[in-house]
């Protein structure tokens, strides 16, 4: 009984928190120190920027600058697979320059799209999570049709929940005409950037902020996991109390059948101390054995299980897996070490002030 | 003493393990209700505004802008009784805090399509009189600290103003609604026509009408949706509450999630009940059959069983149901804007349900072993 109310807790928390984990994974897997992304001033994601393309220009040229590629973010309905009803998916127009920024992109299936043509390369999590995203399928995206040429992946980041056209098409098709909503650079050295984003704001041409890539996805972090942790955090101390209260109540329970037992070993001589680390002990192997049986069985049922959510910063679906990372498993462990150390205490009191006669003749 | 005296005391007869016991269940229940309240949340489940208020949005995704001249083309419609127009300015009152809900919005007509909002004359008067001038709901000024007759700094990401300085608003006044589901989602409105004119926005974000005879909706919102299909911008148009689903499903597999903890909190507590249950039976096995030789049949007997097991659940549900609402209602005003958690009868229907369900489950190996019971043999195990 200890084991399974422990196990429970364990699973729970250790799923919730694998839900973290792995949202997080997405937003930092792939930053890269030489990166920086240009927006308009004052936006905080992609989907309040507006630049125009001689902005672009402008920043390419700038010092320390080795590769700028212009992008277009927009969104497009597109129904989901696991309940055939449209949500939003990032449709990014993206430069040459886009795919040597990332290196990290791989083609895995077809190739990349040939400028001038209505083609898209689609990231693998986003065709596992839509409907009609599949190589050569064509799809109608506003008042145009596309034809899916290639699949990507991109180390987990978040772009793989997204779609790949060409910029100019991208801009015709959305009637963006010749605007853009973010500039992705590649610093010929990381120590740049600060000096860089000064720069850029003193520039009477440009009104454009410059972060850096890891700082760009931050703010999406945050928003995104926050309340997942305290949700974690909520539901994990509740049934924590929970399990408690079962722990208690078995442990009790074994303690009062073995009364018998107890009352011998202290009869030939055992003090109260080896009785309670005897009982604490035992609480202790059935926390852990449930503890480790509640992480397996999160890992088995959600490791790699993926799922989607509105990104709050960009207003689109991100597609992320849950993540069991080691680090969970041992909290999990940690936990029930805990729960088993609270719920076989005061049963091993109990056990240790038994008193000895009484307790021989079965009282 | 009366039968139900009987039970409590006998249901008490070990102290320690029924009430630890009913702790445990306690908790699971607290948690039932509110895992249940927020997947009742994200299933969009939560808004029941009236159904004669209908929403035009852009038909690609709901960011995209209309045209302003729309408004007058949908008021034409037969059956459409008020036109209103609001757009998205995704301010937020602190620095580094997410956007709240605010709106730029024509005053006049916002309120006659809303007409279920409270607001004073005086306060009305006064938003429409300036402007400069906003009005926030009860549980905006709560939050963010807001006074009427304030100065209030708003920044948005989404609309810079000009000189790089944060917007700023006279509070004239406060509105509410006494709908306690969409309480929790009123805006910040304050004049669109001032936003036009710092920042040259010439579209709106969308459209919300007031219909005649409800049943009518899916006409009308073909109707509208027809006059713009031949238009750059197409529309979509559907009852408020659908769009407000369709928005909450966007985020997903969360209330799936929810039900699959809440899945797994009962099937531990479950096990850990049965067991406190069976156990306590054991002891009990002489009790009983005291009682079976004091005349007692072996149906009622078996009855007692159940009932106690039915009073135990019954009894640690309510209990943590009766905290869960306590907790959802000191919370309340803390929790982010939009975020509102309530009890559905629905939810409570089901805590009951499920209580009486294990209540009645977990009585009956004991009752089943009690009416079989030989006294003989129990009497002897003593």
């Amino acid at each position: 009984m200890v084991v399974i109310g422990i196990g429970g807790v364990v699973a729970v928390l250790v799923a919730l928190l694998s839900m973290a984990t792995g949202l997080t994974s997405v937003f930092t897997s792939s930053t890269d120190p030489y990166r920086g992304v240009a927006v308009r001033s004052g936006a905080t994601g992609e989907l309040s920027s507006n630049l125009g393309l001689d902005e672009a220009n402008i920043v390419s040229t700038l010092d320390g600058v080795e590769l700028a590629a212009a992008e277009l973010f927009v969104i497009a309905d597109i129904p989901k697979k696991a309940t055939n009803t449209a949500a939003n998916v990032v449709v990014r127009g993206v430069s040459e320059d886009s795919y040597n920024i990332r290196p990290e992109l791989e083609l895995v299936e077809g190739r990349r799209t040939e400028p001038g043509k209505n083609e898209i390369i689609v990231g693998t999590k986003a065709q596992e999570e839509f409907i009609g995203l599949n190589l050569g399928d064509i799809v109608e995206l506003r008042e145009f049709t596309w034809t899916v040429v290639g699949t990507f992946e991109a180390d987990g980041s978040s772009i793989e929940s997204e779609i790949w056209g060409d910029l100019s098409n991208v801009q015709s098709e959305f009637r963006y005409e010749g605007g853009i909503t973010s500039i992705r650079l590649r610093l010929t050295s990381p120590s740049l950037i600060k000096g860089l984003a000064e720069s850029i704001k003193e520039d009477p041409r440009l009104q454009v902020d410059l972060h850096s890539e890891q700082d760009w996805y931050k703010k999406s972090l945050q928003d995104n996991t926050r309340l997942i942790k305290i949700f974690a955090l909520i539901v994990g101390i509740i049934m924590s109390v929970g399990a408690v209260f079962a722990a208690l109540n078995t442990m009790y329970t074994a303690v009062a059948s073995r009364t018998y037992e107890i009352a011998t070993l202290r009869a030939i001589g055992f003090g109260g101390g080896p009785v309670v680390i005897s009982v604490l002990v035992e609480s202790l192997i059935l926390a852990i054995f449930g503890g480790g049986l509640g992480a397996l069985i999160a890992y088995l049922a959600f490791n790699g299980f993926t799922v989607s959510t509105l990104d709050s910063t960009a207003f689109s679906q991100i597609v992320f897996d849950f993540n069991v990372s080691p680090f969970l498993i041992s909290l999990g462990i940690v936990v029930s070490v805990g729960l088993g150390m609270i719920g076989g205490f005061f049963p091993a009191i109990r056990a240790a002030l038994l008193p000895v006669t009484a307790a021989l003749r079965g009282e | 003493m009366t039968i139900f005296g009987f039970l409590i005391k006998s249901m008490f007869r070990r102290k320690l393990l029924v009430t630890l016991s009913m702790l445990s269940l306690t908790t699971a229940f607290l948690l039932f209700i509110l895992l249940r309240s927020v997947a009742v949340l994200f299933s969009g489940d939560v808004i029941d505004v009236p159904d004669v208020r209908m929403q035009t949005n852009s038909k690609y995704a709901m960011i995209f802008p209309l045209p302003h001249r729309y408004g007058e083309e949908i008021a034409a419609v037969e059956g459409v009784l008020a036109v209103t127009f609001a757009s998205w300015f995704g301010g937020t009152f602190r620095e580094g805090d997410t956007s709240a809900m605010t709106f730029a919005v024509d005053p006049s007509t916002y309120f006659e399509v809303h007409e279920n909002y409270q607001i004073s004359t005086e306060h009305l008067e006064a938003f429409l009189g300036l402007r400069t001038a906003a009005v926030a709901p009860e549980a905006i000024m709560y939050r963010y600290d807001l006074e009427v007759g304030e100065k209030v700094p708003v920044t948005s990401s989404i609309y810079p103003n000009t000189n790089g300085e944060p917007w700023t608003f006279d509070l004239v006044g406060t509105y509410r609604s006494e709908n306690e589901s969409e309480a929790a989602f009123l805006p910040f409105l304050f004049h669109y026509e001032y936003l036009k004119e710092a920042s040259g926005e010439s579209d709106v974000g969308w459209y919300t009408f007031t219909i005649e005879d409800p049943d009518k909706a899916t006409e009308i919102a073909q109707i509208v949706d027809s006059k713009f299909e031949n238009t750059a911008d197409k529309t979509k148009t559907m009852t408020e509450s659908q769009a407000f689903r369709n928005m909450m499903e966007q985020f997903g597999d969360i209330s799936l999630m929810m039900n699959g903890i809440i899945g797994a909190v009962f099937f531990t507590m479950l096990l850990l009940t049965a067991n406190t249950m069976i156990h306590s039976y054991r002891q009990r096995i002489p009790d009983l059959a005291v009682l079976k030789t004091l005349g007692f049949s072996d149906g009622k007997v078996a009855r007692y069983m159940i009932f106690e097991s039915l009073l135990f659940c019954t009894s640690s549900a309510a209990v943590g149901i009766g905290i869960a609402v306590a907790t959802l209602a000191l919370i309340g005003p803390y929790l982010p804007s939009g975020f509102v958690l309530i009890v559905t009868w629905n939810t409570l229907f089901w805590g009951t349900c499920i209580a009486v369900g294990l209540g009645l489950f977990i009585g009956l190996v004991p009752a089943f072993s009690a009416n079989r019971l030989v006294i003989v043999d129990a009497l002897h195990a003593r």
